[in-house]
């Protein structure tokens, strides 16, 4: 909801500081990541993975539409349809265009932040679609009408006494305030609408140019399921996401987890090149569309400054 | 310089660490009997009756029927609530991570690996290379074709509640990885 003045913004910052269980879980937080940070990265040479990484984005911040060309052809040899976005409305209506035209009812969709740069869920609900968050984070704010509070802990903010009273409101009775058990009641709620969707929306974490390839890192097998299970897959890219090679993709998985979570990989990394096996669709392929969202990146791309080391902070966030 | 299969007995021994320390258990079967053994074994301390088993036949799959399990026929698609457990084999192990590498260009694998309570993944250890970048050529040449390439590195797992890790959220909550030796 938009601040109408400072002074309810002020009222509401005092309220989130003075709040006990903020306190704990942010302190917490604060305390335990750069422990688990330095673990992950143990053994690794830290300033050479930076260098590497720095020179893969100036290698690709560059060229984006150069990228974005070569990534497109190879794609589209294998029965992709790639879409470029010039803003965020732009990126709704065309995803909106699909489903349309795909005769869609319900989506499926898992975590992507650039999703929630664009607005998508409001778009699309407005539009009439129904649209099911399946991150269990991004489910969790959805049920409860919020915005996510961090990038990798969308639910950061919430206590597992609240979601046990969110869950409890959905699922019509009484669920404990123990997380085993909530996690549990998120898979089995979850399950059937990936069978029912018509249509499943991704993010992605890098795609590679040289063989149209996009990449999904996680840990909870949603994206997965997302990616699969619907007769359509969209996918919505950042266009700074668009790398050369695989050898890069490679080395940006060396990075992004251990700096992100503290993991060393994540339970899962998916690869996903061109149209793949759907069983019950048209040819047994999978309608698959990959929309690249530019919003102002090829204006920051320009910036000295900004470019690439905001291109690299993106990545390792 | 190491030889070659002492480099092997090491990268397996980094290799189950790896995968130990993100909760996979690490099993070593020598005979087709062996892992049927095993898996009836695990499968009946977690209380599962239907397995998927896409790409294997013959006297594997009898003797789990044998042994009172339901074998899943594909396509798995139409059968998605009932997968209790199933069975796949990877491509390549990678040490650095304890990462399975599975080609999952069919639906079917896809499915046994997301939809499993239980999933067992086969793992030759002489396909264990050192670290990612090792199979990059590999990779490389998957991809000039349509592909569903999946690393999996343990169970699946959460920590969106309260930042608790908690096992299986989407996906498998056990992880079998059972190493066999077909050289």
């Amino acid at each position: 909801m938009p601040y109408t003045s400072n002074k309810k913004y002020r009222k509401e910052i005092r309220k989130a500081l003075d709040n006990k269980f903020l306190q704990t879980a942010l302190g917490n937080f604060t305390r335990n990541y750069p422990q688990s940070r330095t673990n992950a990265f143990k053994g690794k040479d830290i300033q050479g993975l930076v260098n590497d990484i720095s020179d893969l984005k100036r290698k690709s911040v560059p060229h984006l539409s150069e990228l974005y060309t070569q990534f497109k052809q190879k794609a589209q040899e294998h029965g992709v349809i790639v879409h470029f976005a010039y803003d965020a409305g732009e990126a709704n209506k065309i995803i909106e265009k699909i489903a349309l035209n795909g005769n869609v009812k319900s989506i499926v969709k898992s975590k992507s932040m650039t999703s929630e740069e664009i607005h998508l869920n409001d778009h699309l609900g407005s539009k009439g679609f129904k649209v099911t968050e399946t991150d269990l984070g991004e489910w969790i704010i959805q049920l409860r009408h919020e915005g996510p509070s961090h990038m990798v802990l969308p639910a950061i903010h919430l206590s597992k006494e609240q979601v046990a009273k969110t869950f409890s409101d959905v699922t019509r009775q009484y669920q404990p305030e123990e997380i085993k058990t909530l996690v549990r009641v998120a898979r089995k709620e979850l399950r059937p609408l990936y069978s029912e969707a018509d249509m499943g929306i991704t993010g992605a974490n890098f795609a590679i140019a040289q063989t149209g390839t996009i990449g999904l890192v996680t840990n909870e097998g949603n994206a997965r399921l997302v990616s699969t299970l619907p007769r359509i897959h969209v996918a919505l890219i950042g266009l700074e996401k668009l790398i050369e090679s695989v050898g890069g993709a490679l080395k940006i998985i060396e990075v992004l987890p251990r700096n992100a979570t503290g993991q060393k990989i994540t339970s899962y990394v998916t690869w996903i090149t061109g149209q793949t096996e759907c069983v019950g669709c048209e040819d047994n392929k999978k309608e698959f569309h990959i929309v690249f969202l530019d919003n102002k990146r090829s204006e920051i791309a320009k910036d000295e400054v900004m470019s690439v080391r905001s291109m690299v902070m993106l990545e390792v966030i | 310089m190491l030889t070659g299969i002492k480099m092997n007995r090491e990268l397996t021994g980094l290799f189950k660490k790896m995968a130990e320390e993100v909760s996979a258990v690490v099993h070593s079967s020598k005979t087709e009997n062996e892992v049927a053994e095993y898996i009836t074994a695990v499968m009946k301390k977690n209380g599962h009756m239907r397995f998927a088993a896409p790409f294997f036949s013959g006297t594997f799959c009898e003797e789990l029927i044998e042994n009172g399990f339901e074998i899943i026929e594909s396509p798995l698609r139409a059968r998605v609530a009932e997968i209790d457990a199933g069975i796949v084999t990877a491509l390549f192990g990678i040490a650095e991570t304890g990462t399975l590498v599975v080609n999952s260009n069919s639906e079917d694998v896809r499915l046994v690996t997301m939809l499993s309570e239980t999933n067992f993944i086969l793992l030759d250890t002489n396909n264990i290379v050192e670290k990612s970048s090792d199979i990059a050529d590999d990779m490389n040449s998957f991809f000039n074709k349509n592909n569903y390439t999946a690393f999996i590195t343990g169970p699946s797992r959460t920590a969106d509640i309260e930042r608790v890790l908690t096992l299986g959220a989407h996906g498998p909550e056990n992880l079998h990885i059972i190493l066999i030796n077909n050289k």
